[in-house]
């Protein structure tokens, strides 16, 4: 097991704070969105003017180097139905994206049969039997035992740190075919290559030539000498090209896969699991119904991308006039897509502000839906699930630490997360 | 034009017709097929287009991918006729093609 993963390495503070990310990225802000977003929703399903406008926000500095009038879905229908006909409602958005551009060659910004010929190369390592039999076998158990056990000698944590921000960095390096001590040099220079950590232009260039060429050489030893790994799965999957044909994939759209993977898995899992947690936590009797009875844990997960999604907005290029509810969207604007609000439409869910793993189970947008719809979302459940079990192993009578400040909701509008997840053990 | 028959969970008949090249999942969300909700749209990802094809039809379609399999077993009502539909694409020669809803697509 690497050492990284239950060092007191200083990198998880400078990577893993989901307020310092915010300041970096320029879109911190500092208020509850949540009811905000609410009455948003009850102005109506179809707004003129993109999210940021509506809540009074500055637009995100250097998110878009081309300018859309820009639209706002917020009732669950609407934003179901975007989600849905990803041609009408197009993620081609994302070519106007710098940070996405750095990604590469990404499933993010395809559509149609392009993006289905691409996810099915990489899909059957992320379906639900291959997150519980082979990345929680593999790597997500394992993860959690250390970390958990590094937990053994302490008193009081703060989980977001010694738990949270762990668990998902190591997993998908050591997914991929990564080395576990390699995960937050890794890391780094991705947050600096696509720009969520703000470097200078020179240091940026470096940081992307860091990217490719560790990925480079774990995709050059894995061609060599296949592993049991995601990189190795890439390298021997059947490409369906767009003539029926197939082919394998170049090292460029490997890494393009790779990078996707890394910045996502190791991020959103993270800022979720701290919510979960803290959810359970500061509604004790949820955390013991869940303890007492372990079934309910997965419904907690669920409920709780439900009510706070980490990331509640996603753009859409409207592609072609479309009638949404009575209201007609021109061609050629941005969309947000704000399952923010969607995820607590009171025509959906009772008590939609209320965080209940009880409520009678439907489908919501916290992993979005659709063709797009999450890619990791059974390895993050399962990380989660195996994260809680362990809590709830070995500390029954876990709760938040009272003499620490009372966390509470941070981040961007575009990403949130917990300002710490402080917890004494017993 | 093929022509399709989905029988849902309450025994309702929703004939269809299907577009040569489109995939048997898109046919049934156009039609509205009650319990056809194909969240992940189209990636074989998620198992909630998941059918019973008729007996008469299970050896004249393609078989199914490794991953197909592997997520199928793990769905409630699995049988040996089970497919996602998704991953069916049609041809002229599927008309007539029948399946049935599970009474629960998870």
């Amino acid at each position: 097991m690497s050492q990284v993963l239950t060092a007191d390495d200083p990198r998880y503070k400078e990577l893993f704070d989901a307020s310092k990310e915010a300041r970096e990225l320029g879109n911190e802000i500092s208020i509850d969105v949540n009811p905000l977003l609410n009455a948003l929703r009850d102005r109506g399903s179809v707004l003129k003017g993109g999210l940021r406008e509506l809540l009074h926000l500055p637009e995100r500095p250097g998110a878009w180097d081309k300018q859309h009038e820009a639209w706002t879905l917020t009732t669950f229908s609407a934003c179901n139905r975007a989600l849905r006909e990803n041609l009408v409602f197009s993620s081609h958005i994302y070519h106007d994206s710098p940070p996405v551009r750095t990604l590469g060659d990404t499933i993010l910004w395809m559509t149609g049969d392009e993006h289905k010929r691409y996810r099915a190369a990489v899909q059957p390592m992320f379906i639900k039997p291959r997150a519980i039999n082979w990345w929680k076998k593999n790597w997500i158990d394992a993860i959690v035992d250390s970390l958990v056990g590094r937990l053994e000698g302490m008193d009081r944590a703060d989980l977001n740190f010694d738990l949270c921000a762990r668990l998902p960095v190591h997993t998908v390096t050591r997914g991929i075919g990564m080395e576990g001590d390699k995960a937050l040099t890794f890391r780094d220079h991705l947050l600096k290559a696509v720009g969520v950590r703000k470097v200078s232009l020179a240091e940026q260039a470096t940081a992307h030539a860091e990217v490719e060429r560790m990925l480079r050489e774990l995709i050059t030893e894995r061609r060599i000498q296949p592993g049991d790994d995601l990189v190795s799965g890439l390298i021997a999957a059947d490409f369906e090209l767009a003539d029926g044909g197939t082919s394998r994939l170049s090292d460029e759209q490997i890494m393009g896969y790779c990078r996707l993977i890394m910045l996502a898995g190791g991020g959103t899992t993270w800022r979720q699991l701290g919510i979960t947690i803290h959810a359970l936590l500061s509604n004790y009797s949820l955390w013991e119904a869940c303890r007492d009875n372990r079934e309910l844990i997965e419904d907690a997960i669920e409920e709780s991308a439900r009510w706070i999604p980490t990331d509640p907005v996603f753009p859409r290029l409207v592609t072609e006039e479309v009638e949404v509810d009575g209201q007609l969207i021109p061609k050629g604007v941005r969309v947000d897509v704000c399952m923010g609000s969607a995820n607590r439409d009171p025509s959906r869910w009772e008590n939609p502000d209320v965080y209940d793993p009880f409520r009678e189970k439907k489908s919501h947008l916290g992993f979005a839906i659709g063709p797009h719809q999450c890619l990791g979302m059974n390895i993050a459940k399962q990380e989660m699930l195996s994260a809680l079990n362990a809590l709830m192993d070995h500390f029954p009578n876990l709760r938040l630490d009272p003499e620490a400040p009372a966390p509470i909701l941070v981040g961007g509008l575009e990403q949130r997360g917990m300002s710490a997840v402080p917890v004494r053990f017993r | 034009m093929p022509k399709v028959l989905f029988i849902d969970a309450a025994e309702q008949h929703h004939p269809l017709d299907a577009s040569v090249g489109q995939s048997l999942m898109q046919a049934a969300v156009n039609g509205g097929v009650p319990g056809i909700l194909a969240d992940c749209g189209g990636n074989g990802a998620c198992g909630t287009c998941h059918v019973h094809v008729d007996e008469r039809w299970t050896q004249r379609l393609p078989p199914p991918k490794a991953s197909e399999v592997e997520l199928i077993e793990c769905l409630d009502d699995a049988s040996p006729t089970s497919r996602l539909c998704c991953q069916i694409e049609m041809r002229q020669e599927y008309d007539g093609l029948v399946v049935r809803v599970p009474a629960k697509s998870s």
